[in-house]
């Protein structure tokens, strides 16, 4: 078994709109979840050729991810790859300051995931602009 | 979202995102077998089908005229570095990788695989014509180039659906010649001041040998990463006083133990003949050096010898710094970073 980066998603950020001018809090930080079923799907972007890729929740392109700064990110992966390929995400750029463990990549910071089994990232997003995740 | 914080928040009303990619007709697996053989012993990366941008082809953007736009830009191939313009604008380069940059007007920019980039676009005031939006494959990377392979690809922004959607035309025959801006240039928006000397020096040369199995395997220094079999994380939480003991982790894995708020120098020296980005997890870095710059000199030392990095013979380092996490180290030269060791954990430099 290897561990399937997988595709590509869009991630991007954007700091709070301030609660009062006096305060520096983002008062309305809250907790952004995503459940992700890993599966494979059929693509065929360039016109060209017909195959499988990797699809969360049946669709490719995989969907983006928005949060505000400050808010906890949690997204649930569950792999539901049907060949033996085993799962993991990394979110590009995420400094995960105090959750190492959230990272992502196989043999560093956990375990692959296999199929069948899920996992759960979860982490506070401190960081404005724009990343992806794998 | 907005981000209402962005000292560019006022100077932009809409705001889209554009996705950049290589694509393969054949799977990974299939993949890995023809590029890591004995009968690859160049090393050749495979070569991709196509290329997409949001995952499509020819898209049209459509725009409204005297409108500025912050277009976010992922590079989220492979492999393939590649060049962005739109024909006839311009744009004002105000983030990389997360670090809001002074803004800089550039009608050009190389975005290397997870590199991201947002540009303030502000379209014309005319409605009559559409625009190329062009992305150019970096074909110094690719090792044989098909005559099927699109290395250029136009999608359009649109001002006006009705009016003809024109293929872009290509100012040079090869993306070597092309005039990108040289991201080492940029200047962040908080003006973080170069760091202090450094704590602790990493100097690594990256190269790309065969082993005796015949593969190509690349290499830090003498050692090309391997897996280890317990993920190095749960060693590290397991070993004790052991775990700043470098040897816990295994040779393979090629881990240094740094000092927790250490000011950390690493200096990659290119041996290989190819431009490659590396990427630092859990943190981004200065770049305080760069040779050769991005540019019509980026290839100067892509024949003959490596040029490594001489510490007694270098550009000054800039005041305030480039910060990005992901950067291009050009063919056979090298660049130098520096980071604070501020954030506790397991760090992957790839």
């Amino acid at each position: 078994m290897w561990s399937v980066q997988g595709d590509r998603g869009a991630l991007w950020l954007s700091a709070l709109a301030a609660a009062s001018l006096i305060s520096n809090i983002c008062a309305e930080a809250k907790t952004v979840t995503y459940d992700f079923n890993v599966s494979w799907v059929n693509a065929n972007p360039d016109g060209l050729f017909d195959r499988k890729v990797v699809g969360i929740n049946g669709q490719w392109p995989l969907p983006m991810i928005e949060v505000d700064k400050g808010d906890q990110l949690v997204v649930n992966m569950h792999n539901g790859l049907d060949d033996g390929h085993s799962a993991s995400i990394h979110f590009h750029g995420m400094f995960q300051n105090g959750t190492n463990d959230m990272d992502g990549p196989s043999m560093v910071t956990q375990c692959p995931v296999p199929p069948g089994s899920s996992i759960t990232y979860n982490f506070t997003v401190n960081q404005n602009g724009t990343y992806w995740y794998q | 979202m907005h981000d209402k914080e962005a000292y560019f928040a006022d100077m932009y009303s809409e705001e889209l995102v554009i996705t950049i990619s290589d694509w393969y007709h054949d799977m990974m697996d299939m993949l890995r077998g023809t590029f890591m053989s004995v009968f690859n012993p160049t090393g050749a990366e495979p070569v991709p089908n196509s290329f997409l941008l949001n995952d499509r082809q020819n898209s049209s953007f459509s725009v409204e005229p005297d409108t500025t736009y912050l277009i976010r830009l992922i590079n989220h191939g492979a492999f393939v570095g590649q060049y962005f313009y739109i024909e006839d604008h311009s744009f004002q380069i105000v983030e990389v990788d997360g670090v809001y940059t002074e803004p800089t007007e550039t009608d050009m920019i190389y975005i290397a695989v997870a590199q991201r980039y947002s540009i303030l676009l502000k379209t014309k005031n005319t409605t009559d014509k559409n625009y190329p939006m062009v992305t150019v494959a970096d074909s110094s990377l690719l090792d044989v180039i098909l005559p099927e392979l699109q290395l250029n690809n136009t999608n359009w922004l649109e001002y006006d659906a009705s009016a003809p959607h024109e293929l872009a035309v290509m100012p040079v025959d090869d993306s070597t010649k092309l005039k990108p801006y040289d991201d080492f240039d940029l200047v962040p928006h908080d003006r973080m001041p170069l760091l202090p000397d450094p704590d602790h020096e990493i100097d690594v040369t990256v190269i790309m040998q065969n082993l005796d199995n015949g593969k190509g395997y690349a290499f830090l220094n003498n050692i090309s990463y391997t897996p280890p079999k317990v993920p190095t994380l749960y060693t590290v939480l397991s070993s004790g006083d052991l775990a700043t003991n470098e040897e816990v982790y295994g040779d393979f894995t090629h881990s240094v133990v740094l000092e927790h708020n250490d000011v950390v120098q690493l200096v990659l020296n290119n041996a290989d003949g190819g431009s490659h980005p590396f990427h630092l997890h859990g943190h981004n870095f200065q770049v305080i050096v760069r040779d050769p710059p991005l540019g019509p000199h980026f290839f100067d030392y892509a024949d003959g010898d490596p040029v490594p990095y001489d510490p007694s013979n270098h550009t000054k380092f800039p005041d305030i710094p480039v910060r990005r996490d992901t950067m291009v180290v050009p063919p056979q030269g090298h660049y130098v970073i520096r980071f604070v060791a501020d954030n506790p954990g397991v760090w992957l430099f790839q």
